[in-house]
This record gives C-alpha cells, sequence and structure tokens, in this order.
C-alpha cells in the first residue's frame, strides 16, 4: 500500500466522518479552530500541530519492554502524548466533561480515561500510532482494499484456539 | 453479517495478548461480525464515525479498533490494545 500522509488536523475535531461511511474528513474543518468541530456540537479545537521530541522516538531497538501504562488520571495521559494528540484527547475531555456537566453521570469520564490510558501506552510504545491507525482507515474508506497482508476473521481465530489448546484452555466452541 | 478482516498489524498484537484474556477476544470478533456499530465510536465527539472500538477484558484492558464498511459488509480490525497491568 503506498504512503499515505495525513494531516493529523483532520482528526482534531472528530476525523474521518460520516458522514463518516463516505470516508471523507468533515469538510470545513481545520487544525486551529472550530466552532463546529465534533459532529457540530461547538466545542472550540485549538490544535499545534508540531510533534514534540517523544520518549521512545530516539530508541532505534524499538518499544521498550520496561515502557508501563500511565495511571488512569488525565495529566498522566496526556504526558505521554504528543502535541498533537494532546489536541485530540483535550478536545474530547471537553466533550465529555460538559456531557458529564449536563447528564450528572460521570460513567462517560471513566470510560474515556480508560480508553486514552489505551491510546496513551500504545504511543508510548509505538509513536505516531494513533495517526497511523486512522490514516489505514481513510485509506481503507477510501479504496475498499485492505492492506496487504491482512487476514480473515476464521483464520485469527483459528490461532486463537490454537493458543487457547497450547496453554491448556477450553476452546470457544467456534474453532 | 459483516466479513471481518484483520490487518497485520492487528493478527500480529494477537501474539502479544495472555492465553486467559484470547476467549473474550474471540467474543468481540463474534460481535463485530454482527452488530459493528454496537461499539462506541473511535470519538465520543463524532458518534456516526465508521471507526470504532469494542472494550474486552477485566476493566476494559483490552480495546479493538476497528472500521465499519457498510457499502462492502466488512469490519476491519485495524489494532488490538492491550495494557500489561500487574
Amino acid at each position: 500500500m503506498p504512503h499515505l500522509e495525513v494531516s493529523s488536523a483532520a482528526y482534531l475535531v472528530g476525523g474521518v466522518g460520516e458522514s463518516a461511511r463516505d470516508g471523507l474528513p468533515f469538510p470545513g474543518q481545520h487544525a486551529q479552530s472550530s466552532q463546529t468541530g465534533l459532529g457540530g456540537i461547538g466545542a472550540i479545537v485549538t490544535g499545534v500541530v508540531s510533534p514534540i521530541p517523544h520518549p521512545a522516538e530516539s530508541d532505534p531497538a524499538g518499544p521498550d519492554p520496561a515502557v508501563r501504562a500511565p495511571e488512569v488520571d488525565p495529566v498522566a495521559i496526556r504526558g505521554c502524548l504528543t502535541l498533537d494528540v494532546v489536541a485530540v484527547f483535550d478536545a474530547e475531555w471537553e466533550f465529555v466533561l460538559e456531557a458529564a456537566k449536563q447528564s450528572k453521570d460521570l460513567a462517560g469520564v471513566g470510560e474515556l480515561l480508560a480508553k486514552w490510558r489505551a491510546f496513551a501506552y500504545q504511543e508510548l510504545r509505538e509513536p505516531g500510532a494513533y495517526f497511523r491507525v486512522l490514516a489505514t482507515a481513510a485509506e481503507v474508506q477510501r479504496t475498499g482494499r485492505a492492506p496487504a497482508g491482512s487476514v480473515s476473521g476464521a483464520q485469527i481465530r483459528a490461532r486463537i484456539e490454537a493458543r487457547l489448546a497450547e496453554a491448556g484452555l477450553p476452546g470457544t466452541g467456534r474453532g | 453479517m459483516y466479513r471481518v478482516v484483520v490487518h497485520p498489524e492487528a493478527a500480529d498484537q494477537l501474539a502479544e495478548l495472555p492465553a486467559s484474556t484470547l476467549a473474550d477476544y474471540a467474543r468481540v470478533l463474534d460481535a463485530i461480525e454482527v452488530v459493528p456499530w454496537n461499539g462506541p465510536p473511535h470519538h465520543e465527539g463524532n458518534p456516526d464515525w465508521a471507526v470504532r472500538r469494542w472494550p474486552f477484558g477485566p476493566g476494559g484492558a483490552g480495546q479493538v479498533l476497528y472500521l465499519v464498511l457498510d457499502r462492502d459488509r466488512e469490519v476491519h480490525v485495524l489494532r488490538v490494545l492491550w495494557l500489561e497491568i500487574g
């Protein structure tokens, strides 16, 4: 698959939209400011797309196995992210906090932090993965073609069954 | 039913999943094959976004990220994230 350059700007405001199903970013949205960003909800996003040095970027040996996931805490999570990904986090944080204020229910905040803890851990281990995943999604939406090396769900299930058997665990019954 | 396509990065990540989580991961594959839009959107501010996720495992330590292609009735598994909690 050819390399695809995708600006992080498209994702600061919610990304590849539906309009998501048409495979195109939301029209008229920009990294610097969007009064109608986040699906027209009215959040203002001010992102600076200039990556800062990242702890794992200078390590040619790849992910450090000693890297640990951050605590379930917004400050700890932000500390693992580059500025362009922080802008996405902040936009979603503001959106979810506003929803929590209206609903008086903090469950969404907890879910957001759990999700971003996983994203932050991914960024620590594989810097740039957040936007690479979304670029791949945009390319698949555009072309309808899966990247080379993709496998079927049935093949993955077979691998799962093999690993379960190897570990002496019961199978899923679908292998 | 949607056809599940697993991208190479996600296929490789299977090796990183603890054996104890594999049955849960298999159940996620079962679910997204049938009701992929039931997973929450990748970004809460964009509920119709075709990039979705499906948490799994204890405390939602795992996240399957996937793309729904309605026109092809396909679900593309983009990544499988797993937090090492210890």
